[in-house]
């Protein structure tokens, strides 16, 4: 999973990624079900803006504050349903900028790119989105988050 | 589906309801109910405008009014829509607005948004569908206003009789009519194309670009219709690499489609190509033993989307 941030003074999002960034009244950081192309593979030096905070427009019927909110937004047309994802507490997300190269990385073990570069960036809270369809715990990053009980659970001594 | 409508006695007062909200979204605007539509046995019509450009809102409208007081729409110059110039249809609605006290009118803003996120849904909803669907909420919402119709016309593109057979399976107690070009053969359905064109025409001119906040606005799209260059001109060279297009934009039309295809950057929706995985499956690989290796580990973490990595 690469994570992009988007900081208020640079309000842009560069580089290839299944992540991408919002900054309206904060930094939200936006995973989308989708991977965005930004780059041409003639064009290794092109990146492209994504001025987030003028067309991607979040809503909810819900009261805003609810954690529980159902959040629904279109990107290309597209319907997305979201929630909002909290960071366990204690833990910290971290925005990492893959390097990424669509000609070549397909079939590459995400795990080395994936880390190669390290924002520094954290976010204790994002927005997780999916193509009309309600995120449940069937989702793999949701569910991702089990790990971090289980992993409390394994290393807590239990006379 | 927020389905609250909003009361307007005249031109101007849709125009601003139309600006006041969010353009991504459906508004629904209605006239004042006319006391007499009560009572008296009533007639309603239905048409649409919108329907096939790549840019704005479809309207559906719909206009009813007692029996006995239909003679005011052929003295108001109802008729099709589509002959009238634009300016005449402006008088026209401004006269329909004036008989607030016998004629009656509402209609439904379908956004560009709307229109494309029901055809990109993951199990797709057609523009019949879409259209149905707002015809069926404007005959009920008169309904529930507690207008005694007794009859319907309803205007269709597609073939009248399944979509007649459907209207009359939801209201089995009105006597209802759809047909093709029932905006010149029906007053009342004349009433209403006036109705939702007038509004469709107000909706583009005061379409709010929340993607261009304070900027000047390239308005020259021509006639929304995907065959018009101008409209086609006006797709090239609105776009953003990432988002595509302004909202006011059907991305659903097969020509918004192709422009972005070939001027935006390319998006892979992961679960597209899941669906095209599975269905190239042969049949054979149903049968026997598959070579597929069992798991060795527990499948927790994969199931979960974890890796192990170390440098960090």
């Amino acid at each position: 999973m690469r994570f992009i941030i988007n900081r208020p003074e640079h309000k842009r999002a560069v580089e290839d990624s299944d992540v991408s960034v919002a900054g309206t009244d904060q930094q939200a950081v936006h995973l989308l079900p989708c991977k965005i192309h930004t780059r041409k593979p003639d064009d290794d030096c092109q990146t492209l803006t994504a001025p987030v905070d003028r067309y991607f427009n979040p809503y909810t019927k819900a009261a805003v504050d609810d954690e529980s909110a159902l959040w629904h937004a279109s990107l290309r047309g597209k319907p997305l349903t979201g929630v909002k994802l909290s960071m366990p507490i204690g833990y910290v997300g971290v925005l990492c900028v893959g390097e990424d190269d669509d000609s070549s990385r397909n079939t590459v073990d995400d795990s080395i790119a994936a880390v190669e570069s390290v924002t520094g960036e954290v976010t204790e809270q994002l927005m997780y989105w999916n193509w009309d369809r309600i995120p449940t715990r069937e989702d793999p990053l949701l569910s991702a988050l089990d790990w971090v009980r289980v992993s409390e659970a394994i290393m807590t001594n239990n006379d | 589906m927020d389905s609250n409508y909003i009361v307007c006695h005249n031109i101007s007062d849709v125009k601003s309801a139309i600006s006041y909200e969010n353009n991504s979204f459906d508004v629904r605007i209605e006239s004042k109910l006319p006391e007499t539509t009560k009572t008296e046995k009533c007639i309603l019509g239905i048409d649409e405008a919108g329907r096939g450009p790549v840019l704005g809102p479809m309207v559906y409208g719909t206009s009813y009014c007692s029996v006995d007081n239909q003679d005011i729409l052929k003295s108001l110059g109802c008729a099709d829509s589509k002959v009238l110039s634009e300016l005449a249809r402006d008088e026209i609605f401004d006269g329909i607005t004036k008989q607030s006290e016998i004629l009656g009118w509402a209609v439904h803003i379908i956004s560009p948004t709307t229109i494309s996120n029901c055809s990109f849904r993951r199990q797709k909803c057609s523009l019949n569908e879409i259209s149905h669907n707002a015809a069926i909420g404007l005959i009920q919402r008169v309904l529930d206003k507690g207008v005694n119709i007794c009859e319907v016309f309803v205007d269709t593109v597609g073939p009248p009789d399944k979509y007649q057979e459907k209207l009359l399976s939801i209201f089995p107690q009105l006597k209802i009519t759809v047909s093709k070009k029932a905006d010149s053969l029906f007053p009342i359905v004349s009433a209403a194309s006036i109705c939702a064109k007038v509004t469709r025409d107000a909706a583009l001119k005061n379409w709010k670009f929340i993607e261009r906040p304070g900027e000047d606005i390239d308005s020259n799209w021509g006639s929304g219709y995907p065959n018009d260059p101008v409209t086609k001109e006006y797709l090239k060279k609105n776009i953003d690499p990432v988002f595509g297009f302004p909202s006011i934009v059907r991305f659903s039309w097969s020509t918004a489609e192709l422009v972005l295809k070939n001027n935006a950057a390319q998006i892979d929706w992961s679960d597209e190509e899941e669906d095209e995985d599975k269905k190239s499956l042969p049949i054979t690989s149903f049968f026997g033993q598959n070579n597929k290796q069992v798991h060795q580990k527990t499948p927790f973490f994969d199931d979960r989307g974890l890796i192990i990595t170390t440098k960090f």
